[in-house]
């Protein structure tokens, strides 16, 4: 690699990482207890509740959507989520089906008996603080486009890291930290060693984020090119006209994939279906399949089924990437790898922006850059 | 590589020596991210291993006498 191209990349790797760095750190700082969201819930919230009535039938989702509009005058339905692990049916409403989350009421209600589930919401609002800082900084799509950015930039950072790697080991073993002589060059070594160790996870994590970011256009565009064709043809469709059955709706998007399981329901008009439709979205049993999801599309007014439409690539990169981004998707263990990889970034982050600061003036940088180049055997 | 300064050029063996260790922690922590995701089960607990084969590297390498 001749200088010029050391020096290019050197470039790219200061200003990649420069313009990045305050970002990252928010994005390390507050990602530090998402990680962790499941067992920091659990220990604020601790699961007391229990059905009111185990061993009953269990209502109807159109009863229970009934319930939940009773309780919520004026407004209109926009998801139906379900509990995994209890009998617990969470109904999203607002005053329109296009409400901004602000705007959103949720509630649960016990399947067996109609009640309302007392919220598990200790701390909840500071979770959801930190993941909206963590998401968009509080500046909706322009900031989660931002965001992405700072992510491509990280992404560069890392890359060019990888490529300056070579030139500064050129005479160093793999590991070699040189304590004992200047603590620049000591810091040096723990930035390219810590940084090379971890480049898999650097690269997964930031990619990963970078593609969340585009979450709005991509729905967006999947609602316009692949169900641009049911929404043509239900153009000024109301959608608060007479409702068919949910549970019917339900039953007939299971029978279109028996292989796959109900995860939730977007009522018309709201963010993940069209204006006529139920979406009712369901996943796949297997470890790889249950993160891709596909909605199967019922006419809200008549029922009738609109067929299940596959979700495109890139709608299935981002199902993909919400696991791969936030760790929570391989146990205990995984998390706990995830926050040390997080402490680590945060390091490459302070390490990186003290090596640019004690770079010193020009003709001492240039003889450090030879020096660190060459490289002086431990 | 590109060819340039002689004191900075890197033999292609020399740049596989560099590389060889960091290349073998990147397939294995991919390899664990990825396989995490897939398979469920035990195995999460020895994908996660994996996954973190890059800590375990730099902790034995700081930590060693």
């Amino acid at each position: 690699m001749g200088k010029q191209t050391i020096k290019a990349w050197s470039w790219v790797h200061k200003w990649t990482s420069l313009l990045c760095t305050l970002f990252l750190l928010m994005l390390c700082l507050t990602g530090m207890p998402l990680i962790f969201h499941d067992e920091i819930d659990s220990a604020l919230n601790p699961d007391s509740w229990t059905p009111a009535n185990p061993a009953a039938e269990h209502l109807t989702l159109d009863e229970i959507l009934d319930t939940a509009l009773e309780t919520r005058p004026g407004e209109v339905p926009i998801f139906m989520s379900f509990d995994i692990d209890r009998p617990v049916v969470n109904v999203t409403s607002g005053p329109s089906a296009d409400a901004p989350g602000s705007a959103m009421h949720f509630a649960s209600f016990d399947l067996t008996s109609g009640d309302l589930v007392p919220p598990a919401d200790k701390g909840e609002s500071v979770m959801e603080f930190i993941l909206q800082l963590h998401t968009d900084m509080f500046l909706g799509l322009p900031g989660m486009l931002f965001l992405g950015f700072m992510g491509t930039l990280f992404a560069l950072s890392v890359v060019s890291g990888v490529v300056l790697y070579a030139p500064f080991m050129r005479k160093l073993e793999f590991g070699t930290l040189r304590r004992h002589q200047s603590k620049r060059l000591k810091w040096l070594d723990y930035h390219n060693f810590l940084g090379i160790v971890a480049v898999a996870w650097l690269l997964v994590v930031g990619l990963t984020g970078v593609i969340n970011t585009l979450e709005e256009p991509i729905i967006e565009t999947w609602k316009s090119q692949e169900l641009a064709d049911l929404i043509a043809s239900n153009e000024g469709v109301s959608a608060s006209a007479s409702r068919a059955s949910l549970d019917a709706a339900v039953n007939a998007a299971i029978e279109e994939a028996p292989e796959m399981e109900l995860q939730f329901v977007a009522f018309p008009g709201s963010g993940f279906s069209t204006k006529a439709h139920y979406a009712v979205f369901l996943h796949g049993r297997t470890p790889v399949s249950e993160h891709v999801i596909a909605p199967v599309l019922i006419h809200a007014g008549t029922g009738e089924v609109a067929g299940l439409r596959e979700m495109p690539w890139y709608a299935k990169a981002l199902s993909l990437s919400r696991p791969l981004h936030f760790g929570d998707y391989g146990g205990l263990l995984l998390k706990l790898v995830w926050a040390v990889l997080d402490l680590l970034t945060i390091f490459l982050l302070v390490t990186g922006v003290y090596l640019w600061l004690a770079r010193g003036n020009r003709r001492m940088r240039v003889e450090r850059q030879l020096d660190d180049i060459i490289g002086v055997q431990a | 590589m590109s060819a340039g300064n002689p004191r900075t050029r890197l033999s292609s063996r020399r740049l596989v020596a560099i590389f060889m260790m960091p290349a073998l922690i990147f397939v294995i922590s991919l390899a664990g991210l990825v396989a995490a995701l897939l398979v469920e089960g035990t195995a999460d607990l020895f994908f996660a291993i994996a996954a973190g084969a890059g800590l375990l590297a730099a902790a034995a390498i700081i930590f060693r006498k």
